[in-house]
């Protein structure tokens, strides 16, 4: 049977991803990809732009998973999760690729001269309106401008990644985040910073 | 009458006298080598990071930094062991900062503008040479980012003490301890200048952001009302 454009890029995203896990970034080429995944060259860059193009694919697709969730969590009236399943789409990608692979992504990114990682700005309406209800039903003692809770937010989640990246993992990632968020948003504790698993409804990160 | 140990003495003299010039030439001799190797190190940075502005870290070889210097390689490496150092070293190398601080009344001091001063102050320096030279050197980087921000023990006491008297005269409500307050700082620092240099777009001189993200993470409360989670 024949696979759809889409089954077939997922396929090379996917292969190419557990290649870059098991050997090491600079260590794969599009040579091994190909081969994994039985196509030609001409064929791969029918589906993706180039190597470091996979990693950038990888990276958003992952931080797109987030956002039925979020939404899901939402209409439940789960504000604080609603909120830190936006907030850590990145974090679950990153632990899921590992460190090597993340600073390899973010190398990539600076190596780019174009502007690469905007602030994604559908995410960035939907978070804001999350954080505006938290504060109408004072659940989070910070009443700063809901923007700039958002960007605190994202830059210190930004950072965290990168000195995860280049320290080689030596911390724990999520919790750290966690730490910061709780006293930056103005809660109690963490119990509430929580994602939504697909098993068994929610779990503590 | 000959003193046979005035001989004696007149040699020992002698030779202590010729010792000692000795001495004094090797002395001299060595603080012409430290001032040549200060002027020799001093001219490689210099020229090198002229030669990184005006052509782009990537396409500046060794080779050409020691044609531009007008030294040979085995000179170049006997006083800096790669390119990255040059970088590295002058990153690292923050101008000093000295506020004014009030030491006679300590809590008239604003220490929440003290550590902001402090980071803006770093901040402009890794500015200094533009974006793309920055980040050529988050790049380079193998040895984890702590070093990026000029964080040294010196730096982080300074900090920490800051912290600590913001928090004694309530200028900093952020209930955590100091060590995690700077480390909030910290990335928060690290992921303004990440989200800088990958948004070329962005006015890397919007360093006011900057002072309202600081001010956002000292400020952050963490005491909230009992009926909250209840």
């Amino acid at each position: 049977m024949a696979k759809s454009y889409d089954e077939k890029r997922q396929l090379i995203l996917d292969t190419a991803a557990e290649l870059f896990a098991k050997k090491g970034f600079k260590d794969v080429s599009v040579m091994d990809i190909c081969n994994s995944c039985n196509i030609t060259k001409p064929t791969f860059y029918k589906y993706v732009v180039s190597k470091e193009s996979i990693l950038t694919d990888i990276f958003k697709q992952g931080e797109k998973l987030v956002i039925p969730n979020m939404i899901e969590l939402r209409k439940q009236n789960k504000l604080l999760p609603a909120f830190w399943t936006g907030m850590t789409g990145t974090l679950v990608v990153a632990e899921n690729i590992g460190c090597d692979l993340l600073k390899s992504y973010i190398v990539t990114l600076l190596k780019q001269s174009a502007e690469s990682d905007r602030f994604n700005t559908s995410l960035q309406i939907e978070m804001e309106s999350i954080i505006e209800e938290l504060q109408k039903q004072h659940l989070i003692k910070n009443m700063t401008a809901p923007k700039d809770i958002y960007k605190l937010a994202v830059y210190l989640n930004r950072g965290l990644l990168m000195m995860w990246a280049f320290n080689g993992g030596t911390f724990d990632l999520t919790a750290s985040f966690r730490r910061s968020m709780v006293t930056i948003l103005g809660i109690k504790d963490g119990r509430d910073l929580i994602l939504r698993s697909d098993s068994d409804g929610l779990v503590y990160a | 009458m000959k003193n046979p140990f005035f001989l004696n003495n007149l040699t020992v003299g002698k030779a202590f006298y010729f010792l000692s010039k000795k001495v004094c030439y090797n002395l001299i001799g060595y603080m012409i080598m430290a001032v040549d190797k200060r002027l020799i190190v001093n001219q490689i940075y210099s020229t090198s990071i002229q030669l990184f502005m005006d052509k782009g870290y990537e396409n500046i070889s060794v080779n050409e930094i020691c044609r531009n210097v007008g030294i040979t390689k085995p000179t170049f490496y006997r006083y800096i062991s790669s390119k990255d150092d040059i970088l590295t070293n002058y990153y690292f190398d923050i101008p000093e900062f000295h506020p004014v601080i009030n030491k006679a009344s300590e809590q008239e001091n604003d220490y929440l503008q003290l550590i902001i001063d402090t980071f803006r102050n770093s901040f402009s320096h890794y500015l200094s040479l533009g974006v793309d030279l920055f980040k050529s050197h988050i790049i380079s980087q193998t040895k984890g980012l702590t070093q990026l921000t000029g964080y040294d023990e010196n730096f982080k006491n300074t900090m920490i003490d800051y912290i600590e008297k913001g928090k004694k005269y309530g200028q900093i409500q952020n209930e955590q301890d100091p060590e995690t307050i700077l480390e909030q700082l910290m990335a928060i620092l690290l992921g303004y200048a990440y989200t800088i240099c990958t948004n070329p777009t962005d006015d890397a001189a919007e360093l006011s952001d900057l002072e309202s993200l600081m001010i956002g993470v000292c400020h952050a409360y963490t005491d909230m009302p009992e009926d909250v989670h209840g």
